[in-house]
């Protein structure tokens, strides 16, 4: 995905004094972090403010970087625990969708083959149309979504970053794509 | 079913279903350049922090420096004091022969050990002490050897700063004796130090005034002989010192 020193070798750089290492390293991931952010808390001064956080606890978690999965992984791993940490305070618990017990059963209802929007609208429609469409996610398949989106994350990585199994991302991720499947039908193939 | 439900996840992972570049064309929230001005500050100053916390001292380099800095001048301070005055003794050697003892009040006034840098004045003739001079005002004034004879005329005299040793211990026996309050020279103290200080020599001028002085008392005491006796010698240390009128009959 870029060319150049690889993020774990920017990041180690940066560990040991190299703070040009760090700006490219911010460069590559500033525009995707806070567009999960502000996708997942849905209010661009929180996003604003969590963005903050995760960088300062970046930083000062430096000293004790090691390599022991993609940088992505472990960026967005802190923004995700920094995500937790604002549900928990906002609403003093964890938005539902995280419960991997409840089963999103009409998820598979939406997926008729039958688009529910002209496919032959313009592109900004359509963009807009998914953002809002993403909006409406719960947010643990939101999250999911976005990971694999603005991280380039895997499967894998999704479930070290979220603290979830390979299968419960997968789980989310295919609730996630039926019902944004249902606001494009046949128009996204 | 479940084949279906795979295979719709099976493809947005492999790109197929066009869902991923729709998603791309609508990344365009950044976060706002105060942010990244903050946030890139934070980690510059981090970075910063970290390099000065690599010393020895855990802190700065000024600490080890100014260590170096105060042992280097304690080392220093230390070896001079080790060798006392070398050149103030080669100061004293030179002036040794040629002058008479220090005045008792300016020997006390300097504690034992302490070495004293003298200075001659050249108009007056007077040795006086100077420590911020240096020693090349000191060779400069350095008085004549005591074989030189004495000048010819009184002004002379003033341009000759110090008499040869034999003559100024003549020159300040009388009055010493005359003169008790006197503030000219007398003996060496006993300690050493003060035996190894040159010898303060007044003012010729000065010293041949009080002597005419004193022979002058001598005169109006009536000691008429012992006068003469003094004026003779008078004469004989300042061949050329003008007398007063009343003294110049008592030696004709």
């Amino acid at each position: 995905m870029n060319k150049g020193p690889s993020d774990e070798l920017l990041m180690l750089a940066y560990r040991d004094g190299d703070a040009s290492a760090f700006e490219i390293l911010y460069s590559r991931y500033r525009g995707p972090m806070f567009r999960y952010l502000l996708r997942q808390c849905g209010n661009a001064s929180v996003a604003e403010e969590l963005f903050q956080d995760v960088w300062m606890n970046l930083i000062r978690a430096r000293e004790r970087y090691e390599v022991k999965a993609a940088f992505s992984t472990f960026v967005f791993q802190m923004a995700h625990n920094r995500l937790i940490d604002y549900y928990r305070k906002v609403s003093g618990k964890l938005p539902v969708s995280y419960d991997d017990d409840l089963e999103d059963s009409q998820a598979w209802q939406v997926d008729d083959g039958q688009p529910s929007i002209d496919v032959q609208v313009d592109t900004g429609r359509q963009v807009e149309r998914l953002m809002r469409a993403i909006e409406q996610l719960p947010e643990a398949q939101r999250e999911a979504f976005l990971l694999k989106e603005e991280g380039g994350l895997s499967l894998e990585e999704i479930a070290n970053a979220t603290g979830v199994n390979r299968e419960t991302v997968k789980s989310r991720l295919r609730y996630a794509v039926n019902k944004l499947r249902k606001h494009f039908g046949s128009g996204l193939d | 079913m479940a084949k279906d439900k795979d295979k719709h996840v099976e493809d947005y992972l492999s790109g197929k279903d066009g869902l991923s570049d729709l998603y791309a064309q609508g990344q365009v929230d950044e976060p706002p350049a105060s942010v990244d001005q903050t946030i890139l500050h934070a980690a510059q100053a981090a970075v910063s922090k970290k390099s000065t916390r690599t010393g020895p001292f855990s802190g700065s380099w000024q600490i080890p420096v100014a260590l170096a800095a105060v042992l280097v001048l304690a080392v220093g301070i230390t070896m001079t004091l080790d060798k006392p005055g070398r050149n103030e003794v080669q100061l004293l050697e030179r002036y040794t022969p040629a002058t008479s003892a220090p005045p008792p009040d300016a020997a006390k006034k300097k504690a034992p050990g302490e070495p004293v840098p003298l200075k001659e004045n050249v108009h007056t003739g007077t040795v006086t002490e100077d420590t911020q001079e240096d020693e090349s005002i000191l060779l400069r004034n350095k008085p004549a050897p005591a074989t030189e004879p004495a000048p010819a005329s009184a002004e002379d005299a003033e341009t000759k700063p110090v008499q040869s040793a034999p003559e100024a211990a003549k020159v300040f026996e009388v009055p010493q004796e005359s003169s008790p309050g006197s503030t000219l020279p007398g003996k060496p103290a006993a300690d050493g130090l003060t035996e190894q200080l040159p010898e303060v020599v007044p003012s010729e001028p000065q010293a041949a005034e009080r002597w005419l002085q004193s022979i002058q008392a001598l005169v109006q005491q009536n000691k008429m002989d012992e006068a003469r006796q003094q004026l003779k010698d008078f004469r004989r240390v300042y061949p050329d010192y003008p007398l007063p009128e009343a003294l110049e009959k008592l030696l004709s």
